[in-house]
């Protein structure tokens, strides 16, 4: 007898009971799907009988059918506890069991230089942070999130060289953001379960400013307050510090991530046409929002071919950027310390008079300021189509090779009289999960991609603006980056979104509301009223006028 | 015994579909009533309390849910019938024998191939001002150039209706198609003979054979103009204000952009007793057309 042979024969007798149950569970699952519905309409006319399928014409009996669906059922429960216990022995492993640490460390007393060599031994439970003692050359991987795009390829570089040149047994690893509509909506989400859920899948966040108010008051990333004292976060950009800055629920100050990325709304313009055809100069301060409203009207007059405003204006997250401009500009505020709501209060009504005003009263923005989005606007002006635009830093290398390089340069937002400039401040920053096995690693690769040197490299390798602020005064950096001192003055006049950590919700009615005023589906008053009372329902609080 | 064995048998072998359908659409769907019930940290799973019909009475009470729930009901006439009406010309058209009607009926079923979120763009950019469909309007003297219907708040619903009538009709036309070439080519010859005319064999021989496959249109475009989120994002994001929205942006709007899934959950609740209510009738008219008489 061949080998094939006896193994076909010792493989029948010895599973011979699976492959049947098997063949059997096959025929069952797959005649429910497609002949179950025609036996159950075709079984009421036993005269028809010869019409059905051969196997429901041959009558099972109650024995053999209770025989086979108790040894599905049993092949079923077996599943899921070997299921179970496979989940459960896996899930173990990644907790470290409790141990005992002793070790040594140096007290230097006061009233003296005597030095004592004090042991101390303590037991460090199982705690969803464990942070093991690291002894090269044991490895470790950290894994940080990261968006999808990486300007030249620069974090993919820099992690290979923290991981070869700097510290060897630390291999970075990074997770970059998922693409595509609803994105960013997704990238949240899975770095709010990783944090809730203290998920060691995941040791680094890369953050969005909005974001600073959820993280922190949910204790989704780690209190960095002993690592990043104040006097660093001066060096880094104010309203960037400001926004993952945040007072816990037993009233500690506590700061959530290092930012990283920065960006900042400013108001670009056609240097050759203000500047040098029309000679007019934009003010140190900025201008008011009047007087830009004047000099566009002038232009429009002059270049009727051209817009003389290209801002988005449409229901998205920008709009609220343009309202927090022209709110903050004019000295307004969202709410007060105990979140009462005072956007119905006259701050907010007149700045969003006035961007009412800049659509339907001047008519200076361009027509799809209110129906297109920001890369509309921004191809008009980086076509050659508007003369002031109103966007982030981006726009300095998109102008690059097109028609207006050379030709633009950025200003202050205008502000209302008695008040200063504000723009409005994007940007993300680096938090450490709760959940990291090393945070001590964690914090020195922050740390290390934060620190000024590397912030430098990474921006003269053309990857994104940094949010180190003295970078902006960098000569190597203003060599490079011409516009740099801009962004400096900018940078300095930050202003952040609502600071709540149900900030979506709130951005969400809000966006709502004034697109239906700047729509003239309603008045700005009534659009106003209509959202300080939905926020105040929502938050619980109550509508104040100051 | 024999008739219990013979009605337990064919129900024993609906089992395992009955088990798969209980676990895919009836555990989600218990889940979502739960949680409709709960108040939830924005953000998060972590449930906070029970709130009852908090989360409802939240809901109806937002004047946006009341303009998507009205603006359902306009898609859902508006659109779903006009789409398959557009079907019925163009399936007409196509199942004559000329040359070229394949390639006419590939060109149209094209366009159900494209993602909703795509023809929403393309659209857009056709309605916006400037775009093609003003600068048409402007020479036909109905508009300005500058003029985009995605801004107005009282006819942006139009652009949502014709965007989705475009893009679903395609799908009723291969329905009404199919149920055309199944009319006997016998009938329409007879009828040739007897002198009738185009519209005469239309009306008494095409339509009242195909009324079937009509119905099964009309149900799966409404079905489907009901659940197109992406299209009405894409085109107008529910704007201006919230003149476009639909209910299932709506519960887009509330789960994801929101973040409250108490609240989401109650609003998809919401769109399902909606949808039950408004295509149950149809569902059991043809299922009766179908299985109760042949």
């Amino acid at each position: 007898m061949g080998i094939h042979k006896t193994f076909r024969l010792y493989f029948l007798s010895r599973y011979s009971f699976t492959i049947k149950a098997s063949i059997k569970l096959n025929i069952w699952v797959s005649l429910s799907f497609n002949a179950g519905g025609v036996v159950v309409s075709e079984s009421k006319n036993i005269d028809e009988k010869k019409n059905m399928l051969p196997i429901t014409y041959k009558k099972i009996s109650r024995r053999q059918a209770l025989g086979t669906a108790g040894k599905v059922a049993i092949g079923a429960i077996v599943a899921g506890v070997v299921g179970a216990v496979g989940g459960y022995l896996v899930g173990s492993a990644t907790v470290p069991p409790a141990k005992t640490v002793t070790e040594t460390k140096t007290v230097t007393a006061a009233a003296a230089t005597v030095t004592q060599t004090v042991t101390v031994t303590k037991t460090v439970t199982a705690s969803p942070t464990p942070t093991p003692t690291i002894t090269p050359p044991t490895k470790i991987k950290l894994v940080m999130t990261q968006h999808p795009v990486d300007p030249n390829e620069m974090y993919a570089k820099m992690a290979k060289k923290y991981s070869t040149e700097v510290k060897p047994y630390v291999e970075v690893e990074i997770a970059w953001g998922p693409t595509g509509g609803g994105a960013v909506a997704e990238y949240y989400r899975i770095q709010v379960e990783a944090g809730r859920a203290r998920s060691p899948t995941l040791d680094i966040f890369n953050l969005d400013v909005i974001w600073g108010a959820a993280f922190n008051d949910n204790d989704w990333c780690l209190d960095l307050s002993d690592r990043f004292p104040p006097e660093e976060q001066a060096k880094f950009i104010p309203a960037m510090i400001e926004s993952w800055t945040w007072i816990d629920k037993k009233g500690h100050k506590r700061i959530g991530a290092v930012p990283w990325m920065a960006d900042i709304g400013g108001m670009w313009y056609r240097k050759d046409i203000v500047e040098e055809q029309e000679g007019i100069k934009p003010p140190a301060d900025g201008w008011t929002w009047e007087e830009f409203f004047s000099i566009c009207v002038e232009l429009k007059e002059k270049y009727p071919d051209m817009y003389p405003l290209a801002i988005d204006n449409a229901k998205s997250e920008q709009l609220i950027c343009n309202f927090q401009e022209f709110l903050a500009s004019n000295g307004g505020e969202w709410f007060d310390e105990e979140w009462n709501v005072l956007i119905a209060d006259t701050p907010a009504v007149e700045a969003l008079q006035a961007m009412y005003d800049m659509v339907h009263k001047y008519k200076i923005c361009h027509p799809e300021t209110l129906t297109g989005d920001l890369e509309i606007a921004r191809k008009h002006f980086t076509e050659g189509r508007a003369i002031f635009h109103r966007n982030w830093c981006y726009v300095w290398g998109v102008a690059l090779g097109s028609p207006v390089e050379g030709k633009i340069w950025e200003t202050l937002i205008p502000h209302f009289p008695g008040y200063e400039s504000k723009s409005c401040v994007g940007g993300w920053s680096w938090a450490i999960n709760p959940g990291c096995r090393y945070i001590d690693e964690a914090w020195e690769l922050i740390k290390w991609f934060t620190s000024y040197d590397i912030m430098k490299e990474l921006m003269l390798g053309g990857s994104w603006l940094h949010a180190r602020i003295d970078l902006y005064k960098d000569p190597d950096i203003v060599k490079m980056i011409p516009i740099a001192p801009a962004y400096y003055e900018l940078y300095k006049r930050g202003t952040i979104r609502p600071k709540h950590p149900e900030y979506m919700t709130i951005s969400d009615f809000a966006q709502t509301e004034m697109h239906a005023a700047l729509s003239n589906m309603k008045s700005v008053e009534q659009a106003l009223n209509d959202l300080a009372r939905k926020l105040a329902d929502f938050l619980g609080t109550k509508v104040v006028k100051r | 015994m024999r008739k219990l064995s013979l009605t337990l048998t064919p129900l024993f072998f609906c089992l395992p579909a009955f088990i798969i359908t209980f676990f895919i659409l009836l555990v989600p769907l218990l889940n979502t009533l739960y949680r409709s019930f709960l108040k939830i940290k924005i953000g998060s799973t972590e449930i906070l309390g029970l709130v009852g019909l908090g989360n409802y009475i939240n809901i109806i009470n937002d004047s946006a849910f009341r303009v998507s729930f009205l603006n359902s009901l306009i898609l859902g006439f508006a659109g779903a019938l006009p789409a398959v009406l557009v079907a019925l010309l163009v399936a007409s058209v196509c199942n004559q024998q000329f040359r070229g009607n394949r390639i006419i009926l590939s060109l149209i079923v094209a366009a159900w191939a494209i993602p909703p979120i795509v023809a929403g763009r393309v659209w857009k950019i056709l309605l916006l001002p400037n775009g093609l469909i003003s600068t048409i309007g402007s020479y036909l003297g109905l508009c300005e150039r500058s003029y985009s219907i995605l801004g107005d708040p009282n006819f942006a619903l139009v652009s949502v209706i014709i965007a989705s009538i475009w893009k679903f009709s395609p799908f009723a036309t291969l329905i009404l198609l199919g149920g055309m070439r199944t009319i006997p080519p016998e009938l329409y010859e007879a009828a040739k003979i007897d002198g009738a005319t185009f519209y005469k064999t239309f009306r008494h021989i095409t339509l009242p054979l195909i009324a079937r496959y009509f119905n099964i249109a009309i149900l799966f475009v409404s079905m489907y103009i009901a659940a197109t989120v992406d299209l009405v994002y894409a085109l107008t994001g529910g704007g201006p204000g919230y003149a476009t929205e639909i209910l299932a942006s709506y519960t887009y709007k509330v789960y994801f952009l929101q973040q409250d899934f108490g609240r989401g959950s109650a609003t998809s609740i919401i769109l399902i007793l909606w949808a039950l209510i408004s295509m149950g009738p149809l569902i059991y008219f043809i299922s009766k057309q179908m299985f109760g008489r042949e």
